[in-house]
């Protein structure tokens, strides 16, 4: 099977000279107050990319044009910008990625419907990388997890709202207003207004979905994204294929959570692209698995006991005994009971309780996460022995469990 | 009883009619007769001091032996011998003023008529005057040169003119080397000294005649001053031409920030040309254009008062 090149995918983040001119599109907020100025303000880039002795692809952009038409601020101001510099040495990031693509990561497709300026395909690029990365470490990490908490942790991982709190942490601030005149470090997107209804109308690529059939936990690893949530709008999450043909065409605003999902996203696309894969893995390595999560508050069993019993039926253990271990003050008002819960002469679990049945259900939930959370000893990814780190390490097999117990 | 002594009053110079002045008789009089306040009449000591007659009734002689008064101004306890022949010569020549005052003030007393207008006065001050008391045939010339000397190429031609005159003195074996500033320099050999070898300005001066010597004729020949302390720390010609040619100011700061090499560097720091304004920081983060289309929309003025 032929390789993937994925980074000549990206040739359109390489520096500009290796890029096709495009019409740049003029923000459609000064289109409107400022309407005298547009016949001579839209200018297209030359319609040759032969010529490459010249790097500066906005010089073909008039200079009479006042930077506040442009929806977002030119490539070329990239270089000069403290603040996006501040922010490539703040996250340590690796130097073959240019100020350039890290200012077009900042760009929201709300700000900029140009997918040539907005970062959008690099969102699309760094979701898939971050997705892959995340999954494949609770995979083989934590084998025996239920899929439910599998999608939990994902989106603890690498959701929108943990994506979020790291674009703060990272000190990015977000612009008022989107425009050429912005500085390039800020985020810029085109915020929601009040009175926009956030549009959920979009495709989720389920079938029958006019009918709202229950989604069970198969269907959701099917048909839904990475976090087992419904795809808000297909056209979106299949690479804007609308926007491009419409480039003028405003859509809604985005909130903010919106754009700083997308710009972290598109940055890890942009550090895969431009510095390789174990650039891009270190960097998910050292910005998202550093943050801690407790995997065992993620559980939530409706009927512990029974769970537990069925699991040791599938695995041949002895059904499993509850039986008291201590108790204090049964006759007062605040009783506390501690159950263990056994199969044969090993104990699976320990729970303590206000009453017998809380501390049983307790020691059975406890047994259980025991189970779900088996952890292998010096578990390998497959994005450890990919590349050239072939010969450095060799490939053992990952635990795979049969699955989790269904009742 | 003796009168107790009063402090100098101004009118007390009226009262002087020995000293020759200006002033009318009738005025002087009237002066006296207001000076006259005191209850008890002045009493006239007489030629005699008052310690010199207790000295003579002590001694009961008309010349007592011993000094005559111990703490008189002119107590010969007090005098050396020298001072004391000066004091004596002075006081004959008070002795002479005094005699020719007397007979002059009298005259001019007598000559005296008082003008009713300024038409005959002589006139003092103004431009007029300045003109006057300027001597064309002689005009003032100052040691040092008139204007000082901005371009840095007559600078290092002046400096070097000071230098080779002031060694060739001192190899000739001149004792005072500063006579080199007699020689008033004219512009056209000035200039024909400068050439391209830089050699001479590795010359060490830290020989204080010499340096003193170069520094004077240089500041003579360019008319800018250096300070005591340029003068010390500049061991070499080369550190006294960089003392006299200092690099043009920036004009503002940001000129001399980007002249900086350390900020060339940094890529995290934006020098801005004027101040940051609050319409700037506005234009930063986009806010600025919402700004003004809304002041616009209500008829407001963008910037300033309506």
């Amino acid at each position: 099977m032929k390789r993937l090149r994925l980074d000549r995918w990206g040739a359109q983040f390489l520096p500009p000279q290796y890029q096709v001119p495009r019409p740049r599109v003029l923000c459609p907020y000064q289109q409107a107050s400022h309407d005298h100025r547009i016949q001579h303000s839209t200018r297209f880039y030359r319609s040759t990319p032969a010529i490459r002795d010249t790097p500066d692809y906005e010089d073909s952009i008039d200079l009479a044009t006042p930077l506040e038409q442009l929806p977002s601020p030119p490539p070329k101001l990239a270089s000069s910008s403290a603040k996006l510099a501040a922010l490539h040495a703040r996250l340590s990031l690796p130097s073959k990625l240019p100020l350039h693509t890290l200012a077009r990561c900042l760009v929201d497709a709300s700000a900029d419907p140009s997918p040539d300026f907005n970062n959008s395909s690099l969102a699309i690029l760094g979701s898939e990388i971050l997705g892959y990365h995340t999954s494949e470490y609770l995979l083989c990490h934590y084998p025996r997890l239920p899929m439910t908490v599998l999608f939990a942790a994902q989106y603890a991982y690498v959701g929108p709202k943990a994506l979020r709190s790291m674009t703060l942490e990272w000190g990015v601030e977000v612009a008022a207003e989107p425009g050429g005149e912005v500085d390039p470090g800020l985020l810029q997107l085109k915020r929601l207004r009040p009175e926009e209804a956030v549009i959920q109308a979009g495709e989720t690529g389920r079938p029958n979905q006019q009918w709202a059939y229950r989604r069970g936990t198969s269907s959701r690893i099917v048909y839904d994204d990475q976090f087992g949530d419904l795809k808000k709008d297909a056209t979106t999450a299949s690479g804007n294929a609308m926007v491009v043909g419409s480039s003028t065409a405003q859509g809604p605003g985005a909130t903010d959570e919106e754009a700083s999902k997308n710009f972290v996203r598109a940055l890890v696309g942009a550090v895969y692209l431009h510095a390789g894969r174990a650039a891009a893995k270190r960097f998910f390595e050292q910005h998202f698995l550093s943050r801690q999560l407790e995997l065992s508050k993620l559980f939530d069993f409706k009927h512990a006991p029974r769970d537990l019993s069925r699991l040791c039926a599938r695995e041949g253990f002895e059904s499993p005994v509850a039986r008291l271990i201590s108790e204090t003050g049964r006759l007062s008002r605040h009783p506390v009971f501690v159950v263990g819960v056994y199969s044969g002469n090993d104990k699976l679990g320990e729970g303590a309780g206000a009453s017998l049945d809380e501390a049983r259900i307790r020691a059975a939930a406890a047994a259980l996460k025991g189970w779900y959370l088996y952890s292998p000893i010096d578990a390998m990814v497959p994005s450890d022995v990919e590349g050239g780190d072939k010969e450095k390490k060799k490939w053992e097999p990952a635990m795979i469990d049969i699955g989790e117990i269904i009742t | 009883m003796k009168r107790l002594p009063r402090t100098a009053r101004s009118v007390d110079l009226l009262l002087d009619i020995s000293r020759p002045t200006s002033i009318c008789r009738s005025c002087r009089l009237r002066a006296a007769q207001q000076s006259a306040l005191s209850t008890s009449a002045i009493r006239r000591e007489g030629p005699v001091p008052f310690t010199e007659r207790i000295r003579k009734r002590i001694y009961g002689t008309e010349n007592p032996p011993g000094q005559e008064d111990p703490y008189a101004r002119n107590s010969p306890l007090r005098q050396t011998p020298e001072t004391r022949e000066e004091l004596r010569v002075l006081e004959s020549e008070d002795d002479l003023t005094v005699q020719k005052a007397t007979p002059e003030s009298s005259e001019l007393a007598n000559m005296y008529e008082p003008a009713n207008s300024w038409d005959s006065l002589e006139w003092v001050g103004g431009e007029d005057y300045l003109e006057a008391l300027k001597d064309d045939e002689k005009p003032y010339v100052g040691f040092m040169h008139g204007t000082k000397v901005q371009d840095n190429d007559e600078i290092r031609a002046a400096l070097r003119r000071a230098v080779v005159e002031v060694y060739t003195l001192h190899y000739a074996g001149r004792e005072d080397l500063t006579d080199v500033c007699n020689a008033r320099h004219n512009d056209d050999d000035f200039k024909s000294l400068l050439d391209r070898n830089y050699e001479w300005l590795a010359l060490s001066i830290k020989e204080p005649r010499i340096k003193f010597a170069i520094v004077k004729r240089v500041m003579q020949l360019t008319g800018i001053r250096l300070s005591d302390y340029a003068i010390q720390t500049s061991p070499t010609v080369e550190a006294l031409l960089q003392r006299l040619t200092t690099k043009p100011k920036p004009k503002k700061l940001v000129e001399a920030l980007h002249a900086d090499s350390r900020f060339a560097n940094l890529q995290n720091v934006k020098l801005f040309e004027r101040r940051v304004t609050p319409i700037d920081k506005e234009k930063q983060v986009g806010r600025w254009k919402v700004i003004e289309e809304a002041l616009v929309n209500r008829d407001l003025p963008v910037t300033g008062h309506q």
